[in-house]
């Protein structure tokens, strides 16, 4: 047994590279060989871990991987508990439903990081592609829990039928964000695109920059939420991303929406003085 | 005030409560939805427009004079610039016999 099982790039990869069999709950009684064999399909030929990565290390619920994984999708897909580190850029479906543990990734994420997570932290230093968070294709529900927090921007379509959890983006997110989302909240820090909440039932967008609000949310008040200044400050102890200070004691305008369900959900939008 | 409490923390509560609810028979107090800022749009509000806040004082006391006098040491301290309205709930009756009208708490000196 080891501290950690570090995986090192052998050589750069330039081909879509299948890697979902990769999680620390499953590296945490596996030896090292047996690490080396996972199965790895680069399209439909079946590969092995150990033909892209040196391994070191074994039987332990860590995982580092070092070089750039650009082209590696799938990657902590299922992850249940343990520790996936990623110094480098990652494909698509990082994290895909995972139920715990913590995936950190120190670069950019391709698309459907966190694709229906159930629970754990998926945390993404850099920036992440469309439907982060969201709906696998045909379900009637994205993430049922669990924490996404993107310090980056994000594309289109991101939290998709969230029903439960946090999504949190540090930069701008694309249009559709939290479309048709049951519950749960999604906060951004930079600018919402087109048609945030879209057919919404329940839910909550924190919306900390600039926002178009949709036709279909009408105006309640302005107030000072106190659950916003609790969210924000946890964010900060938890993940390091700071807010502005006024956003803590600000106030802000609750629309209620998307009024074409009829939905009971809300966009929280920070007044600027 | 001698005689009188505020039963909750504080001594303020939040939008304020209503006896009862619309949907669930058990349940003896709901939010008390006509007079709560952020759900304006999806009930029948009967709150003006620029209200974003309704802040409600509960009193318990042991005598109607006593009552009368901590109502009226209340709203004194409570009119300050920003405050839109000041009333009372009577429940249409739900909550008790006693009824304080403010216009006659205020007179009464």
């Amino acid at each position: 047994m080891s501290d950690l099982v570090r995986l090192t790039l052998r050589a750069a990869i330039d081909q879509p590279v299948e890697l979902d069999g990769l999680t620390p709950d499953r590296t945490s009684n596996m030896s090292g060989r047996d690490i080396a064999t996972l199965p790895v399909f680069v399209g439909s030929r079946r590969a092995a871990l150990g033909d892209f990565f040196t391994v070191e290390g074994e039987r332990s619920d860590r995982v580092h991987i070092d070089g750039d994984l650009r082209n590696v999708d799938g990657l902590g897909a299922g992850t249940a508990g343990g520790e996936l580190l990623i110094h480098g850029n990652i494909g698509n479906r990082i994290g895909a439903g995972m139920r715990g543990g913590w995936i950190d990734v120190r670069g950019d994420a391709g698309d459907e990081a966190g694709l229906g997570m159930q629970g754990g932290a998926l945390r993404i230093t850099g920036d992440a592609g469309a439907r982060l968070g969201a709906a696998a294709a045909g379900a009637s529900k994205g993430v049922t829990g669990g924490e996404i927090v993107v310090n980056g921007t994000v594309g289109v379509d991101a939290a998709a039928r969230l029903r439960r959890g946090l999504v949190v983006v540090g930069g701008d997110v694309g249009a559709d964000a939290a479309r048709a989302i049951i519950a749960g909240t999604l906060v951004v820090f930079g600018q919402t695109g087109a048609n945030p909440g879209r057919g919404s039932k329940r839910g909550s967008i924190v919306a900390l920059g600039e926002i178009d609000i949709p036709s279909t949310y009408e105006y309640a008040c302005t107030y000072q939420p106190t659950y916003v200044r609790l969210l924000l400050t946890y964010l900060y102890r938890r993940y390091g991303l700071a807010s502005p200070e006024a956003t803590l004691d600000g106030a802000y305008a609750r629309y209620c929406g998307d009024t074409g369900v009829p939905g009971k959900g809300e966009i929280l939008k920070f007044q600027q003085v | 005030m001698p005689g009188v409490i505020l039963p909750f923390p504080g001594g303020v509560v939040r939008s304020g409560s209503k006896v009862g609810a619309r949907h669930y028979k058990g349940m003896i107090a709901s939010t008390n939805d006509a007079y709560c800022p952020t759900v304006r749009p999806r009930t029948k509000s009967e709150l003006p427009d620029g209200v974003n806040a309704v802040l409600e004082i509960v009193l318990d006391g042991l005598d109607a004079p006593s009552i009368s006098r901590a109502m009226r040491a209340g709203i004194d301290a409570a009119c300050r610039p920003g405050v839109k309205a000041i009333g009372a709930g009577n429940y249409g009756g739900k909550l008790g016999p006693y009824h304080f009208h403010l216009r006659q708490v205020m007179a009464d000196e």
